[in-house]
């Protein structure tokens, strides 16, 4: 399915015409559509109607996916930036 | 085909629920400009650009509040160095495949069969969510821009979170 979206999106780029056209796609995430009834929900999977936020809170910490992840920012840059990490260093 | 979720009315209701006052939506009165791909696809540079949170091992993550920094990822990299970060969206299914929101290896396969002309040296991603558009549109969106011209994209594929 990523290959046919991906097709499907170089396509546009030569068949959209005008500016704000938008090409809806018969594609769905998952059979299951629970997860619309809390769509920002960020992770916790409850399938209850929102009543509040229940996204991450926020931190001006770096949130590493692993914490091993945060041991190679360090090694990598003992030398300074790196270049990559734009606005980040 | 189901309708699409409606996130304007999702975030009033959130915001009403949480005590703040109603969410002011930006609101864009002039179209976009418009520009008509002028080569190719077969020889069109893409420059791939993601809002999911994406960094490769070795750079810095993503932190959660307004951040405005991006990175500059190899198009060449490897999957298994990719990790993903966010506050408001479930990344697990993102963490066991990246392509679902960095779609490398699908655009990778596409240059190789010469439906696509080929990649710009490197990827630009950032983390949504950023509650400031006038800082999105001062400052990082001409950031990226000027990352487009200097890598010489012709065309350029955002994929949003």
């Amino acid at each position: 399915m990523q290959r046919k979206i991906l097709m499907q999106a170089l396509d546009a780029f030569v068949d959209i015409k005008t500016a704000g056209e938008i090409q809806r796609l018969p594609y769905r995430w998952s059979a299951d559509e629970s997860w619309r009834e809390n769509p920002m929900n960020g992770g916790s999977q409850s399938k209850s109607k929102s009543s509040g936020d229940f996204r991450t809170p926020r931190s001006e910490t770096p949130q590493y996916q692993e914490p091993e992840d945060e041991k190679a920012f360090l090694e990598q840059h003992t030398t300074g930036a790196c270049g990559t990490c734009i606005g980040a260093e | 085909m189901s309708n699409p979720v409606d996130y304007i009315e999702y975030t009033r209701r959130t915001y009403e629920a949480l005590g703040y006052p109603p969410y002011s939506w930006v609101e864009n009165l002039d179209s976009p400009p418009f520009t008509p791909l002028s080569i190719p696809i077969e020889e069109a540079s893409l420059a791939l650009i993601a809002s999911g949170g994406i960094y490769q091992r070795g750079q810095s993550a993503f932190h959660f509040k307004d951040d405005l920094s991006y990175r500059l990822i190899n198009t060449e990299v490897s999957v298994d160095e990719l990790r993903v970060t966010h506050f408001a969206y479930d990344v697990r299914d993102a963490r066991s495949d990246p392509n679902i929101v960095f779609p490398i290896e699908g655009l990778r396969n596409l240059v190789s069969e010469k439906k696509l002309g080929g990649l710009t040296p490197q990827a630009v991603t950032f983390m949504g969510g950023i509650y400031s558009a006038r800082k999105v549109r001062e400052e990082l969106a001409p950031a990226l821009v000027q990352q487009l011209r200097d890598q010489r994209a012709d065309i350029a594929l955002l994929v949003p979170v």
